[in-house]
């Protein structure tokens, strides 16, 4: 059993839920005075509680604040970039560049092996979040509060004009949220238990993904593969669901409003569907950022094809960078270059294209040529192998 | 002549959305939030290529995604065709 993947979890919420308690003390968002203390409070006593749930160290808490803190340097620097003069004067992929570097190379290179798998997941959430801060033109006068909002607090890491104001609602009941998402942790420890150890390695004991079937997955039957993968991918989700939860709950108390970051993905009905429910924060930064500008760009459309080859190249780009962030997490993590997350990648918006062709060739809409549970069923398949495909890369296997 | 007034151009992407989303037609409005929709980017483009045709301009897609609704988007696309 992978003990460390518990710690991880706890850190992935330490790093989430720090921000908005200090938010919380210091902004001037909060509505009620009482809010300044006690959601502070109520953040400290979840830490604590999902830290006891995993075993955390007071070392390992110690790390998670000075973390925190760099991080929060990290977000006054983003500050310091936004501008006209920057946005005009540096390309998108120079920008992106420095906030990656910022808030994912530069801490991974910091903060070393026991902390540095949550760095690395939380890192690449704060350096999409500081990009978008950096390169969208601002509505409103951004202070050093501002930037700790859309950097690390708000986890919508798309700050586009729709989200360009901190807008907040009357609080909202997000208790049982946060509730929820401490039990999320709890059932993938529970499911770390009784995940059957596919395959014993000596090799592998002090990796996150020890036993991970896939380590020789040639040798795996179907049903041995679907078994062997379904709880791992279970056990990611239970972990990156958990952290949503808690972070909405708590940004729901303290009155903000903020969607979801996973709807029910493994029901999605077709392949395309499976990324407005999964990680949508990242789908819509990449749809915004990504696909949006090259699949309007007028170098795509001089080269003729219309909409559809619009749409393709657009696609193309936007999972081509995600899975070179992929790649580029991979080597903060195991130091060295693996380009399976590319491939991963490119391989699901290949997916994506065929079944667009289908879609448009089928002779009615799809309900009538597939049924829905069928369609539900053949999508499962595809993020299965997709995730079984991916998740031993991401593990350094 | 096609009738370029936002009105119309509400009706219109209501419609082309509730269609492509196999929605029933009354069920859009002016004020719903595209973001909420879930809109898959296939139909994002389809729809681009629909309303230039309609207006006889280009249209970012970007266009689309800053929208907070369809009527915005609507006033978004009208006040630029002028």
């Amino acid at each position: 059993m992978p003990p460390e993947l518990l710690t991880a979890f706890a850190f992935n919420l330490g790093l989430r839920t720090l921000p908005i308690a200090l938010f919380a003390a210091v902004g001037r968002h909060s509505r009620r005075r009482s809010y300044r203390v006690a959601l502070p409070a109520l953040s400290l006593a979840l830490l604590a509680t999902a830290g006891a749930i995993s075993g955390t160290t007071a070392e390992l808490g110690a790390t998670m604040a000075i973390a925190c803190l760099y991080f929060l340097g990290a977000s006054l620097v983003a500050h310091g970039l936004r501008g006209r003069r920057v946005r005009e004067a540096l390309p998108a992929p120079v920008i992106l560049g420095l906030c990656l570097s910022l808030f994912l190379v530069l801490p991974a290179w910091v903060f070393k092996r026991s902390v540095l798998v949550p760095v690395v997941v939380v890192g690449f959430d704060y350096a999409l979040s500081a990009y978008s801060y950096v390169v969208t033109k601002p509505e409103q006068e951004r202070t050093w509060h501002t930037s700790l909002f859309f950097v690390l607090v708000d986890p919508v890491v798309a700050y586009r004009k729709r989200s360009v104001a901190i807008q907040r609602n009357s609080p909202r009941p997000g208790l049982a949220r946060c509730f929820g998402g401490l039990l999320s942790l709890l059932a993938a420890e529970l499911l770390l238990h009784i995940i059957p150890p596919t395959i014993p390695s000596e090799t592998f004991g002090s990796n996150l993904f020890a036993n991970y079937p896939l380590a020789d997955y040639l040798l795996l039957d179907y049903l041995g593969f679907l078994i062997g993968v379904c709880p791992w991918l279970a056990l990611h989700y239970l972990g990156v669901a958990g952290a949503a939860s808690l972070q909405i709950g708590l940004l729901g108390l303290l009155g903000f409003q903020v969607a979801e970051r996973f709807q029910r993905p493994y029901l999605a009905s077709d392949p395309a569907d499976f990324w407005q429910r999964y990680n949508r924060y990242v789908t819509d930064w990449l749809k915004y950022h990504v696909f949006a500008p090259v699949a309007g760009s007028r170098l795509i459309r001089s080269a003729g094809g219309g909409q559809g080859s619009a749409w393709w190249a657009g696609v193309s780009a936007a999972f081509g960078l995600n899975g070179l962030l992929h790649v580029l997490c991979a080597g903060l993590l195991f130091g060295r270059l693996d380009i399976r997350p590319l491939v991963a990648f490119l391989a699901y918006a290949l997916v994506l294209l065929a079944a667009d062709l289908f879609k448009r060739l089928a002779p009615s809409p799809r309900k009538g040529v597939v049924p829905q549970t069928a369609a539900s069923l053949a999508t499962f398949h595809v993020v299965v192998a997709f995730g079984g495909y991916l998740l031993p890369a991401m593990g350094g296997l | 002549m096609q009738d370029t007034s936002v009105h119309s151009l509400v009706d219109y992407i209501c419609n082309y959305l509730a269609t492509a989303l196999e929605l029933p037609p009354d069920t859009l409005g002016p004020n719903s939030d595209l973001e909420c929709l879930g809109i898959p980017s296939s139909v994002v483009m389809a729809l681009v290529g629909e309303l230039e045709d309609r207006l006889g301009m280009e249209i970012a897609p970007t266009a689309f995604f800053d929208a907070q609704d369809v009527l915005e988007l609507a006033q978004g696309l009208v006040a630029e065709r002028r």
